[in-house]
């Protein structure tokens, strides 16, 4: 069986990826696409004819990685680790800053953030990690290091650019995959307490003014009406006045006007409530948990750890970037400029998702492939495949 | 490494892999529900958030900014002569990158608008950006001309000015806006919510009477070389304010460039200690409330001590003089002995009852609170008697006036026509009206106020000279001087009241009756006939009628010089 699948050719290990999976990122992409039309005024340019051309690029990414070796992707995943650790204390030496902040690397004529690189490579590294260690020893202390390291290095570094969404997202989504590689429920406890403790710390030793600054206009955005509570209070306003069925498409006032900044990029959910109203909403949250629920279906099924791992890791960054954001503009969080994924305008974000999604589709394609270590997500152990 | 053998002995043992396959499906279990929920928990919020919530904007902060975008209200005054409106104009802007021969356009633009900078031209046209502004609010013949040019890379925005047509004219009743249109003195902000919703506002005032006013205020300002010259008019029968004038005053087109000291409104946004024109108020309570005739006679042979008190008068007749004379020669000691038979408390009670130390809100922008004794005993009464002690707003003060020789009743001064305002109340009554008019055209006829007379018509009044009080200290050189006249007596019209700080009669520090009196004078020489009041010659008059000396200082600007008087 296992020689079948090494020799399936590479068109029909494309041919052979999860379409419904598929069809329900487009119809958010398509869906995403028609807010930044209408974004930029009922017209393409220039954010919904951009973005398409990304979309484009990153279906071929999606084939590609589909058509990929699962075993190429194993072993490509400390190596891939270690360069984003390398590019990002490249970034804090010698990075673009752009905002206030150093994100960015130039490479060559284009901008890399090799904070979203880090994203996608912490997942394959933390998947691998568990890959190698069987279920009965990953809640030992010994065995807890290592994977902790991994994901405080880039925590620290991102803090430090400052790009306090993506270090929180790194850290929650890391730790989400401990969760699901079957650490002991207290190690979850003893964290949680642990980061209680820590947020009076973080407060004064690890916080810029302008993070302090937005965190206190969350938790008061009417102080300040005008200044850092802007965002929100806008935000606000125009979800509030939205109501059912919204004002219709092109029908905002608070965007179209202008009150509303970042309406294309972080802010996008605000422009969709206010033209689709309540129902808007209930569409692109019930499309996202359909995405969400046929990834983890797929990770369910993958006689290997690691793919399954690396879906886990995939699920849960499409999740806390569409939460984190959602709550963001509810105001339910501090303005931390996390974009909605596969809808809020922006190169790097899109192309990093629709990467993710491609190592999904990777995982469902190579589901059957055993490879040597622990038990995959099914349960049913391999072989030893490589070995 | 010490588990590594354990580990291997695992691979060997198909039953202990049962176990955590249960646990990994209830953490996936776990996780999925963890998502579900939260999205779930958050279309609540949103429906929270658009319905229940029904989100209100905090402050108005929205609701000014979405009527940037409406055409502002106009203001006119009560004949319905517009006093201030919005235009559209154009605002010329380039796009530097479209521009194709820089020199070609800087020498066409500058051929339309030949004042401009053609260095600083040029510099803008070749910057980077993709929008630079060149100018702001053009006519719209500029912007046609400009337009006509036919240069590719230029554009206009349409904006919205404030415009004053009369320009300093109403200077401090209509105050000005900011640069978002928004109303930040004058009525254009005590009136801005009905006006930032597109709603018009009608005034009380009079341009006509306006202008008369501010004419003879200007005139006396050069001529007395004071300060500060400023008035106010008022019809009794309805407590309109039909003119407002407090000089130095401001373009409102350009209000950002007044010095600080033009935009002070004197009348209603200062309190003064006002003088010897407060005697009309111990008159008025004498003979309301003691029944006392204008004819009683009082001790004014010698000035009053009380403690380190010393009440004397500076032209003292030194005898006994009756309540009309105590009044015609403005008796300090005379009005300290009368309200000396008042009762405590007594006096404040009649002040109060016309709203003299009221803070009257009638839709300046700028109001003052009356200062009072925080002792009022008897040598407060005696000296607030003659309007020493006390200072009262120039409104309050007018209104009050208007009251004791109107019809006695109590009008709430209005500056705006269309607003509700509190119903008429009865001070003092009608006999005691005639009896103060009389008193009044006395002053005029044979008192201090000599210098108020116009020929033909029947004008009463009441002269005041106030020392200033400067840290303390009353100034014997300084003088605030007024004068309260009434036009005409039998039926009173206006009554105004005009106020000069630290004018000069020649080189006298100039007092109620040598400034202010004139001032009045000129005043209704302009007014009356605007009125329709007709003079009435008698007889024994010369048949030649003097001419008002016309004199019009209107728009000019006057500058000022501040820097030498400080």
């Amino acid at each position: 069986m296992e020689s079948v699948q090494i020799r399936r050719s590479l068109m029909t290990r494309m041919m052979q990826i999860h379409w419904p999976l598929l069809a329900v990122m487009c119809l958010i992409i398509f869906y995403g696409s028609l807010l930044l039309y209408d974004a930029a005024g009922s017209s393409l340019d220039p954010y919904a004819d951009r973005q398409m051309v990304r979309f484009v690029f990153g279906l071929g990414v999606i084939f590609g990685l589909a058509a990929l070796d699962v075993k190429t992707i194993f072993r490509l995943a400390y190596p891939l680790y270690g360069i984003s650790l390398v590019l990002l204390i490249l970034v804090e030496l010698k990075g673009h800053t752009a905002m206030g902040a150093t994100r960015w690397l130039n490479i060559g004529g284009f901008r890399l953030q090799p904070s979203e690189m880090m994203k996608v490579a912490l997942i394959l590294a933390l998947a691998r990690y568990y890959h190698m260690r069987p279920l009965g020893v990953v809640s030992k202390i010994p065995y807890l290091i290592p994977p902790l390291l991994m994901m405080l290095v880039p925590f620290i570094l991102t803090v430090k650019q400052p790009d306090l969404g993506t270090a929180l997202l790194l850290g929650m989504m890391g730790t989400g995959i401990m969760f699901a590689a079957g650490v002991s429920w207290k190690f979850f406890a003893l964290l949680i307490g642990g980061g209680m403790a820590a947020i009076p710390v973080g407060w004064e030793f690890f916080l810029r003014s302008y993070q302090k600054q937005r965190i206190l206009t969350f938790l008061d955005p009417e102080a300040d009406p005008l200044g850092a509570g802007y965002h929100i209070m806008q935000s606000k306003i125009a979800i509030g006045s939205a109501g059912v069925w919204g004002k219709g498409f092109g029908g905002g006032t608070q965007a179209h006007l202008k009150f509303l900044p970042e309406k294309h990029t972080d802010f996008i959910f605000t422009l969709m409530t206010e033209d689709f109203g309540m129902i808007g909403a209930l569409i692109l949250i019930s499309l996202y948990l359909l995405l969400m629920f046929l990834c983890l279906d797929v990770a369910l099924r993958c006689r290997n750890q690691f793919s399954g791992l690396m879906v886990i890791g995939v699920v849960l960054t499409v999740f806390l970037y569409a939460f984190i954001n959602m709550c963001m503009v509810m105001g339910l969080m501090p303005v931390v400029g996390v974009p909605l994924p596969f809808v809020s305008y922006g190169g790097t974000a899109l192309l990093t998702l629709m990467l993710g999604i491609g190592l999904v589709m990777n995982a469902y394609v190579n589901k059957d492939v055993n490879l040597p270590g622990a038990a995959g997500l099914s349960g049913v152990r391999g072989g030893g495949f490589i070995r | 490494m010490t588990y590594r053998p354990r580990a291997r002995r695992l691979d060997n043992k198909p039953k202990v892999q049962q176990k955590p396959c249960a646990g990994i499906k209830l953490r996936a279990a776990f996780v999925m529900g963890l998502f579900v929920m939260a999205f779930c928990g958050l279309q609540v919020k949103l429906v929270t958030l658009g319905m229940l919530d029904g989100y209100e904007p905090a402050g108005n902060t929205i609701q000014t900014r979405l009527s940037a975008d409406m055409r502002r209200g106009d203001i006119y005054d009560r004949n319905g002569e517009l006093l201030a409106t919005t235009l559209n104009t154009y605002s010329l802007y380039a796009d530097p990158k479209t521009i194709m021969d820089v020199g070609e356009a800087v020498t066409k633009i500058a051929g339309v608008l030949p004042d401009m900078d053609t260095t600083i031209l040029r510099d803008r046209l070749r910057r980077k950006g993709r929008f630079v502004w060149l100018r702001r609010n053009l006519t719209p013949q500029q912007a046609w001309q400009i337009n006509a040019l036919g240069l590719p890379g230029l554009g206009f925005r349409q904006e919205m000015a404030r415009v004053y047509p009369h320009q300093s004219l109403l200077a401090h009743a209509l105050g000005s806006v900011n640069n978002e249109g928004q109303g930040i003195a004058g009525v254009e902000a005590t009136e801005e919510e009905r006006l930032s919703q597109g709603q018009d506002v009608h005034l009380a005032l009079d341009v006509r009477l306006q202008q008369a006013l501010r004419d003879s205020l200007m005139e006396t300002l050069v001529k007395t070389r004071a300060k500060a010259v400023w008035g106010i008019s008022m019809e009794p029968d309805t407590g309109e304010i039909v003119a407002a004038v407090s000089l130095p005053d401001f373009d409102p087109n350009h209000y950002g460039s007044a010095h600080e000291e033009q935009w002070l409104n004197r009348i209603s946004g200062g309190v003064y200690e006002m003088g010897s024109t407060f005697k009309l108020f111990t008159a008025a309570e004498m003979m309301d409330r003691k029944g006392v005739s204008p004819d009683q006679a009082y001790d004014c042979t010698s000035s009053i001590s009380i403690g380190r008190f010393r009440i004397h008068d500076p032209y003292p007749k030194s005898r006994w003089l009756t309540l009309t004379e105590i009044l015609r020669y403005s008796s300090n000691i005379g009005a300290a002995r009368m309200a000396d038979t008042l009762d405590e408390g007594e006096q404040k009670r009649f002040l109060d009852e016309l709203h003299l130390l009221d803070r009257t809100d009638v839709g300046f922008s700028h109001v003052a609170t009356a200062l009072t004794p925080q002792r009022w005993k008897r040598i407060q009464t005696m000296t607030i008697a003659f309007g020493h002690g006390i200072a009262v707003s120039p409104v309050n003060m007018v209104a009050a006036v208007s009251t004791l020789v109107g019809d006695g009743n109590w009008r709430e001064p209005s500056l705006i026509r269309d607003r509700a305002h509190a119903a008429p109340q009865r001070v003092v009554k009608p006999a005691t009206v005639e009896r103060m008019r009389n008193i009044m055209r006395d002053v005029v006829e044979n008192g201090t106020a000599t210098r108020a007379k116009v020929l033909g018509y029947d004008i009463g009044g009441k002269t005041g000279t106030a020392e200033k009080n400067e840290n303390g200290a009353y100034l014997k050189d300084k003088h605030l001087a007024s004068f309260v006249g009434v036009v005409p007596l039998d039926k009173p019209r206006l009554v105004t009241l005009i106020m000069v700080d630290e004018g000069y009669d020649g080189e006298k520090p100039g007092g109620g009756g040598s400034v202010a009196a004139p001032a009045f004078a000129s005043f209704v020489r302009r007014a009356a006939p605007i009125l329709g009041i007709t003079p009435q010659i008698t007889g024994d008059m010369p048949l030649v009628a003097e001419h008002p000396r016309v004199q019009r200082v209107g728009y000019e600007t006057v500058s000022f010089n501040w820097g030498a008087r400080r």
